[in-house]
């Protein structure tokens, strides 16, 4: 009986490495059956751009050497140095921080709770019961760390930054008008998360017509020129630049008189293009909040430090539940135990109830009753004690030997105990 | 309700239903404590001192509650608790014995002249705080500094609008209350129930919430400089309370 994660991540392994480790939603369902069929009753695999992991129940060292070889043949050499084992508890632990975004790259992101609901259900056929609740678990525990922290407050990333910004400014952000100067590989992911939140992107100024003709149709709005684009401080609600002049393009002399005419309604300017693309003394006019790429990383620096202190109360969660967890895997495994000694004891009872009633035929039925009750009772009373401890043993950590020795004794078929209680989840 | 922010402050990550809980059980002994206090003195604490400025107290928790409520910002709670605890503390200050009972008006008028004062600066009150809030918000976006005032403060066009809301919601509950004051003064022959003092405070308040809401309902104010209007305003008709109490040397009587 044992749970256990084999993996490579972006703390064991580089890119070039986890790249070609990683199986697509279309080849995880067949690596996880084939991960199941080699030994154990259950697998799991989440492969993310981060990490390509295995869970595996009741696998045996052939089932974990299997999956290596597996590595390297899609790997084309050893993957193991690259990578990691867990076992039991620590195999537990390791999903629930997973889950909760203590494993990942940017520390409590959150599309890694996604990634693992993804993983459980496309691997739900091959997962058997135990890795199906350790994963609902793992998801439930996410959660509990997301809301009872601020592991996952505040912006962790310079176009999540552009966006808190923006809504420390105008709160929601629907029906908001932005205008997009230049273009840029971070201001388009900015944009991108300023649009996911409702902005909508109203016009797109470039000094390269065609190129300006482009990005309007692809990122939606109309495409204007430079000149054109002052007036238009008037009206939009944020302004994302990024062109890859050498120089300042937006100054203040050119734009005041326009942002003079917004009666009073804020102006949000981020400018992510270096060199910056903003006259400084535009962010001293009225109303304008000018940012530039060290104020969103100033942000982002700001929200890690905070979300750093917040984890050894997410460890503290993340510990309780793995006990939670453990002492559901280990009661299941005595009761497993319980449930075979019971079906055996009961084999033998009606084994040697038949056998006593056919020797003494002279019996009615109101006898032969009382003898089945008798039997009944007796065993009851035997197994009532022994029940008892097994049930008392998985609370103390004593549950295995325990388990072991009866599994033992009365010569218990383990095998079998396995898939009935796999058939009773 | 002074130990509303803290359970707000205790951890960022504090859940809403906790300070929800504080406040709402704040509120709610509030009320309980002035119901005492009717039954004790078989009056309603409007007269006197002491128990129009709890009963003004009462009032401000009760709409940071219902902000609360509906806005889940924590951080108007922070700023209300100011203006709860220390109208409370110099009705303390000033006792809350037996209220005068000598020419001190009564009736359903005055009753409702009272509560519509006080409901009208109370919005006064939510809209000096929604203000403060948004300047305080402002400057750090503003400087850039993107510390706990950042992360804790509501977004500004919130504020601004939770300052637009307050000062229109005031206006006629206090233009209510001044006039209700009128139409008794005129039905009584002419000769207002109330001190020089009060008078001047009253119209006062009514003149400096009737410019800021005009202004703000024509266009002419908003954002930072609705929030300095709003802040003023407030500060001015609490001095001017304070200035006049002292001056009137009135003592438990309210001006």
């Amino acid at each position: 009986m044992s749970i256990s994660v084999i993996g490579v991540s972006h703390r064991t392994a580089p890119i070039e490495i986890r790249e070609r480790l990683a199986w697509t939603d279309a080849e995880v369902p067949e690596v996880a059956a084939r991960a199941r069929d080699a030994g154990g009753s259950g697998a799991v695999v989440l492969s993310t751009c981060n990490r390509t992991e295995v869970y595996l129940c009741d696998a045996g060292p052939d089932a974990v050497a299997a999956l290596w070889d597996l590595a390297d043949a899609r790997l084309g050499t050893p993957a193991e140095p690259y990578g990691y084992m867990r076992q039991d508890r620590d195999a537990v632990r390791h999903l629930y921080r997973v889950a909760a975004g203590l494993d990942s790259m940017i520390l409590g992101e959150s599309q890694i709770q996604g990634q693992v609901r993804r993983a459980w259900e496309l691997t739900r056929p091959s997962a058997g019961p135990v890795l199906s609740r350790l994963f609902q678990l793992a998801l439930r525990v996410g959660g509990l760390v997301r809301s009872r922290t601020t592991l996952g407050a505040g912006a962790a990333s310079v176009p999540s930054a552009s966006v808190e910004l923006a809504r420390k400014i105008f709160g929601a952000l629907g029906g908001r008008q932005a205008l997009v100067l230049g273009t840029g590989e971070v201001a388009e992911l900015a944009l991108a998360c300023l649009t996911g939140d409702g902005v909508k992107t109203a016009l797109v100024a470039h000094r390269n017509r065609e190129r300006g003709a482009e990005l309007a149709a692809r990122l939606g709005g109309q495409a204007i020129g430079y000149d054109a684009a002052w007036s238009r401080f008037a009206e939009v609600d944020i302004v994302v630049c990024s062109t890859a002049a050498p120089h300042a393009v937006v100054r203040a002399h050119a734009v005041a008189p326009f942002v003079a005419r917004r009666d009073g309604r804020p102006l949000c300017i981020l400018d992510i293009a270096v060199p910056r693309d903003v006259d400084p003394d535009v962010g001293r006019l009225e109303n304008v909040f000018l940012y530039d790429i060290d104020d969103l990383q100033g942000v982002v620096a700001g929200t890690l430090g905070s979300r750093q202190r917040e984890i050894p109360e997410a460890e503290r969660i993340i510990s309780r539940e793995v006990e939670f967890f453990w002492e559901w895997y280990r009661g299941r495994g005595v009761v497993t135990t319980i449930r075979a000694l019971r079906e055996r004891m009961e084999s033998v009872r009606r084994d040697q109830v038949a056998r006593t009633i056919r020797r003494l035929e002279h019996l009615g039925p109101e006898d032969r009753e009382r003898v089945e009750h008798l039997s009944r009772a007796l065993m009851n009373k035997f197994l009532h004690g022994l029940t008892v401890r097994l049930r008392g043993a998985a609370g103390n950590g004593n549950e295995t030997q325990l388990a072991d020795a009866v599994h033992y004794l009365f010569d218990l078929d383990v095998a079998g105990d396995a898939t009935d209680a796999q058939g009773s989840e | 309700m002074a130990a509303v922010p803290l359970s707000g402050l205790a951890r960022r990550s504090a859940p809403r239903r906790l300070t929800l809980a504080t406040a709402t059980t704040a509120v709610a002994a509030h009320f309980a404590a002035l119901v005492v206090y009717a039954a004790v003195y078989r009056q309603l604490p409007f007269t006197g001192l002491a128990p129009t400025l709890s009963s003004f107290a009462f009032l401000v928790g009760l709409l940071a509650l219902a902000m609360l409520w509906l806005t889940g910002e924590g951080a108007l709670v922070l700023m209300a608790a100011p203006l709860v605890v220390c109208p409370l503390a110099i009705g303390l200050l000033a006792g809350f014995g037996a209220p005068p009972s000598a020419g001190a008006p009564q009736g359903g008028w005055f009753l409702l002249h009272v509560v519509a004062s006080l409901v009208g600066i109370a919005f006064l009150g939510v809209a000096f705080v929604a203000a403060a809030l948004y300047l305080a918000q402002h400057r750090e976006l503003k400087v850039r500094r993107f510390g706990v005032i950042f992360q804790f403060v509501p977004p500004l066009e919130q504020l601004d609008r939770l300052n637009h809301l307050a000062l229109l919601a005031g206006f006629p509950s206090l233009t209510l209350g001044i006039a209700l004051a009128l139409a008794f003064g005129a039905v009584a022959g002419g000769a207002p129930a109330a001190s020089a003092a009060h008078l001047v405070w009253g119209f006062l308040a009514w003149a400096v919430l009737a410019a800021i809401a005009a202004a703000r309902m024509l266009g002419w104010l908003r954002g930072r400089k609705a929030a300095l209007a709003s802040v003023g305003g407030f500060a001015a008709v609490s001095v001017a309370f304070l200035v006049l109490q002292a001056v009137t040397a009135s003592g438990a009587r309210f001006l």
